[in-house]
């Protein structure tokens, strides 16, 4: 359901609408018989022409719309015999403007004169919908509390015929939205009555003043109306999108109105059945997946979370510009449940996409600028063929090629395969490391986490300029060939600044096959967080690695070893400080913090509301054997400001190291890190 | 073409006394504790860089430096200067070649050529430079003569890397040395005939230097033989060369042909002691 063109017509607020089709009215003249003529064959009523572009809104409404376009008389010849009450009467209802405008200067005192039947020119010209007439009627002094015989007031007249335009003129005039007519029917019941006026019910739903509790004589409420004439559809459409209102943001909906959304939504129904236009070169067994689950819709809040779902799902397909989910069709069947056909129009993506961005995946105090070709939909099942360069802080440069194919099973699997070529700096041991890699990937989801598999072959050189002899003797050309496999499991409910749920990581490692490299490596994270009291939030990080070499003559090189430090790891020290300058085969590292949002109100300073505060407790340690772990953890306390930056976390934290070696690289004082895995 | 060369030299020599006079100033008084010796794992080590080390290693003999030797298959690549054998000193300072060998050792004191005044520096720096020429031939003998390098480097080189990368490195490092011998010796078309040509050419030079004497340079107040640098250095090369076997070696060939330089060779070895104590480590 994507009420957005809907929205953009009418979000300014009444006042401002009305404004608005004022100025339009002026600017249009007064029309002369000619240019009112090409106007009439070039426009219907504005009314349909706004739903036009908003078809997928109000599918239903629109196909009745059309049927009932009036045309406009430019002018009627009067013998003179015809009073003048009368002419201004026909002239209103046909919409003959020049005509009203002729009478009214000259016999003003008529304008509010009434046929037989009580009708007032204001009327006519309401359920006609002409609102250049009402305005100027509404100008001239025009009643809009006259009623007819009935008891309508116009308002129930641009009600019963659905148009919208002059009744948000009504409104604006002060009109009471909950006249009361002879059968003790507000407007709302008036048009919750008719298959056609959804957009009036529309507008009146989101009336504040709107009182949707009252009944008519025979005790039925609006929306009682509505159901049993099947036309839940605007009052679905009214509440859909709480925000969206055709009046002034800062009115709300009244509580009444609120529970009667409740109300509608528990309605039971059926999705019959969901239809999907446009497709092109997409094959439709691609597609059918995503929109199976959306016939599984028991009410209408359900059908709308999966609408929204659907809408996500097949928006990161990135095959289409344009989706649109609309309910095309609500009827009742003959077992009294309401029957829903659903209608997908999406307008295929290009074939080509060019694209630039900015991205961080190697963690901490990293930014990648990326720019990249894809060719998309290769084969008509979503496959891609992506060309990328890279230049970023820690890769200096690089470009890859990736094939992607994604499978649409439940598993929603994705297979990759590229080759790359990377040069990257370390910047805290000062060494180059230039690398060509092919490796191929498989993603599925399981056990509720996201499992990737991957082979990867890498050819690597390290080398640099002036760096420790340590690091020096491990330059050269190697040769890795590794099975990895990476378990992903994440209920934090935010990944940066996460107050509940956990994050579980296990990621192993097979080098071997052929290569200088021969071992296994696993790497297990782990992160509780939890609420706690006075609004604190902690969190538990737990962290271990191990490298378990296989071979003798076949070594682990420096840049498959575990480093410890930074702000992304043990703080108070720099990034890698402890263990420089190799590294070791082990690692752990723990980590306690406490935070919360900042204690003054966040709204005085804008950025305020990203920010929270936070005390830590660091440990950890390296080495190459289990000794090593257990002498000289390094221990580090202190307390900073954790801020949310788009798809970033920052901190900035003042870091006491109290435990840490001679050979350590400490960082004592103020530290700043960004980047997205913190402990 | 030699004497081209040796003016080249001159200026080259003129530039590096202004260096060495910049150097006085700075010159440190480290002692020297310890001394690596990194190295190719022996049987894999080529032509050239086993001259290097047999010059460098007879170099720490005859200084009575000590040195331990230690064996990692990736020196090329650990050496800042793409010389190697690579020596660390105090486990800090990192010395590749020789050359820059004979100048750290200088800088702490330790030198054989005191004994000589300036003319004969002068010689010691234009032979030294001689020797580089042949160092290019080496290369070429390596590398550039497809028999050699099918049968000998080509199976040495890729001894500790697998495949695809035994595939790759040697096709990179055979176009380096290409450019690196080109540039080296200026020639513009390299060939057999070519290297046969210079072989004798740096060899006559050598004999004509040595003479009848017994090393390349003798005490102006005493006459006896004195053992320099430059003595390590050809010691090193020749001995090497005549000790490698190689599939097609006319370098050898050509240098055998002058009998006055294995004469020197068992002389120094002989008299000085020169010999470089390879199996120690």
């Amino acid at each position: 359901m994507n009420p957005e063109s809907r929205d953009e017509s009418e979000k300014s607020s009444l006042d401002t609408l009305v404004e608005h089709c004022r100025n339009e009215t002026e600017l249009q003249d007064i029309p002369t018989e000619l240019q009112l003529a090409s106007h009439v064959a070039a426009s219907p009523p504005t009314e349909s022409a706004m739903d036009d572009d908003c078809w997928k809104s109000t599918a239903v409404v629109d196909r009745d719309m059309m049927e009932e376009v009036v045309e406009r008389v430019n002018w009627i010849h009067f013998v003179d015999e015809v009073p003048y009450g009368e002419r201004l009467l026909q002239a209103a209802e046909k919409g003959c403007t020049g005509l009203v405008k002729e009478i009214l200067s000259d016999h003003g005192d008529i304008i509010n004169t009434q046929d037989s039947d009580g009708y007032t020119p204001l009327h006519r010209a309401c359920y006609q919908g002409w609102e250049d007439i009402v305005e100027i009627l509404l100008d001239h002094g025009a009643d809009v509390k006259s009623r007819t015989e009935d008891c309508w007031t116009p308002l129930h007249s641009a009600a019963r015929w659905n148009k919208v335009g002059c009744a948000k003129l009504l409104i604006a005039a002060g009109c009471d939205v909950n006249a009361l007519s002879n059968g003790e029917q507000t407007p709302l019941h008036i048009a919750s009555s008719s298959q056609a006026c959804a957009s009036v019910i529309h507008l009146l739903l989101w009336h504040p003043d709107t009182d949707v509790s009252l009944l008519n004589n025979n005790g039925e409420t609006a929306e009682k109306i509505a159901y049993s004439s099947s036309l839940l559809g605007p009052y679905l459409l009214a509440f859909n999108s709480p925000t969206k209102t055709p009046f002034h943001s800062s009115m709300t909906t009244s509580q009444d109105n609120k529970n009667l959304l409740l109300k509608v939504l528990k309605h039971k129904i059926r999705v019959k059945s969901v239809k999907i236009d446009g497709l092109r070169r997409v094959k439709e067994d691609v597609i059918l997946p995503h929109l199976k689950p959306m016939l599984k819709a028991n009410n209408l809040s359900t059908l709308f979370g999966l609408i929204d779902a659907t809408h996500t799902n097949l928006d990161t397909l990135d095959a289409f510009d344009k989706i649109d989910v609309s309910i095309d069709h609500l009827g009742r069947n003959s077992d009294h449940v309401n029957e829903v056909s659903l209608r997908i129009a999406v307008c295929e993506a290009s074939r080509h996409k060019l694209g630039m961005n900015v991205s961080s995946d190697k963690g901490l105090n990293d930014g990648n600028f990326n720019m990249s070709y894809t060719a998309r939909n290769l084969f008509g099942r979503l496959e891609s063929l992506r060309v990328n360069y890279v230049k970023g802080t820690k890769i200096s440069d690089g470009c890859s090629v990736v094939f992607n194919k994604p499978y649409f099973s439940k598993k929603m699997s994705l297979f990759k395969m590229g080759v790359s070529k990377e040069n990257m700096l370390n910047r805290t041991a000062n060494y180059m490391t230039s690398d060509v890699k092919s490796s191929a990937v498989y993603q599925m989801q399981l056990l509720g986490g996201k499992s990737e598999l991957s082979a990867e072959a890498l050819w690597q050189q390290i080398h640099g300029g002036h760096v420790p002899m340590k690091i020096r003797e491990e330059f050269g050309h190697h040769l890795k060939c590794a099975l990895r496999h990476k378990y992903v499991r994440d209920t934090r409910d935010d990944t940066l600044v996460a107050t509940t749920g956990s994050r579980h990581s296990v990621e192993t490692e097979l080098a071997g096959f052929m290569g200088d490299v021969n071992h296994v490596k696993v790497n297990l994270e782990s992160q509780f967080n939890a609420k706690l009291l006075l609004g604190y939030s902690g969190a538990l990080s737990l962290r271990a690695g191990l490298i378990h070499e296989l071979s003798e003559n076949r070594r682990t090189w420096i840049t498959d070893k575990f480093f410890c430090g930074g702000p992304g790891s043990v703080r108070g020290f720099y990034e890698d400080g402890v263990g420089r300058p190799l590294g070791g085969t082990m690692h752990w590292g723990a980590g306690l913090s406490l935070s919360r949002n900042l204690p003054f109100s966040p709204h005085i300073w804008g950025l305020g509301k990203f920010m929270r505060m936070h005390h830590f407790v660091n440990a950890g340690n390296l080495g190459n054997n289990k000794n090593d772990l257990i002498i000289d953890p390094r221990l580090s306390v202190g307390s900073g400001i954790i801020m949310k930056i788009a798809n970033f976390r920052m901190e900035i934290n003042y870091a006491v190291p109290l435990r840490y070696k001679p050979s350590d690289v400490v960082n004592h004082g103020l530290q700043f890190g960004i980047g997205v895995n913190f402990m | 073409m030699l004497v081209c060369s040796s003016f080249n030299t001159r200026i080259s020599l003129r530039m590096s006394i202004l260096e060495q006079l910049n150097d006085i100033s700075t010159t440190v008084n480290n002692e020297i504790n310890s001394i690596r010796l990194i190295d190719h794992p022996k049987g894999f080590e080529l032509l050239p860089s086993r001259c290097e080390a047999t010059s460098i290693k007879v170099l720490l003999e005859k200084h009575g430096l000590s040195y331990q030797v230690e064996i990692k298959s990736n020196v090329e690549y650990i050496s800042t200067n793409g010389r190697f054998p690579v020596l660390i000193f105090n486990e800090t300072d990192i010395v590749c070649g020789f050359s820059e060998l004979v100048k750290y050792l200088w800088k702490r004191g330790y030198s054989l050529s005191e004994k000589l005044n300036q003319n004969e520096k002068c010689d010691m720096d234009i032979y030294t430079a001689l020797i580089k020429r042949l160092e290019a031939l080496e290369l070429f003998t390596s590398w550039l003569i497809e028999d050699n390098y099918t049968h000998v480097t080509l199976p040495a080189y890729t001894s500790h890397t697998t495949w695809p990368l035994s595939a790759i490195l040697p096709f990179y490092k055979k176009r380096q040395v290409y450019r690196l011998v080109a540039s080296q010796g200026q020639w513009h078309d390299i060939s057999s005939e070519m290297l046969m040509a210079e072989t004798k050419d740096v060899a006559s030079a050598l004999t004509e230097r040595l003479g009848d004497q017994g090393t390349f340079f003798k005490d102006g107040d005493t006459g006896q033989d004195v053992v320099t640098e430059l003595d390590c250095l050809v010691y090193g090369h020749l001995n090497a060369i005549f000790m490698t076997k190689l599939p097609s070696y006319r370098m050898k060939r050509a240098l055998g042909l002058h009998s006055r330089l294995i004469d020197y060779c068992k002389y120094v070895e002989s008299k000085h002691g020169l010999r470089a104590q390879r199996e120690r480590s």
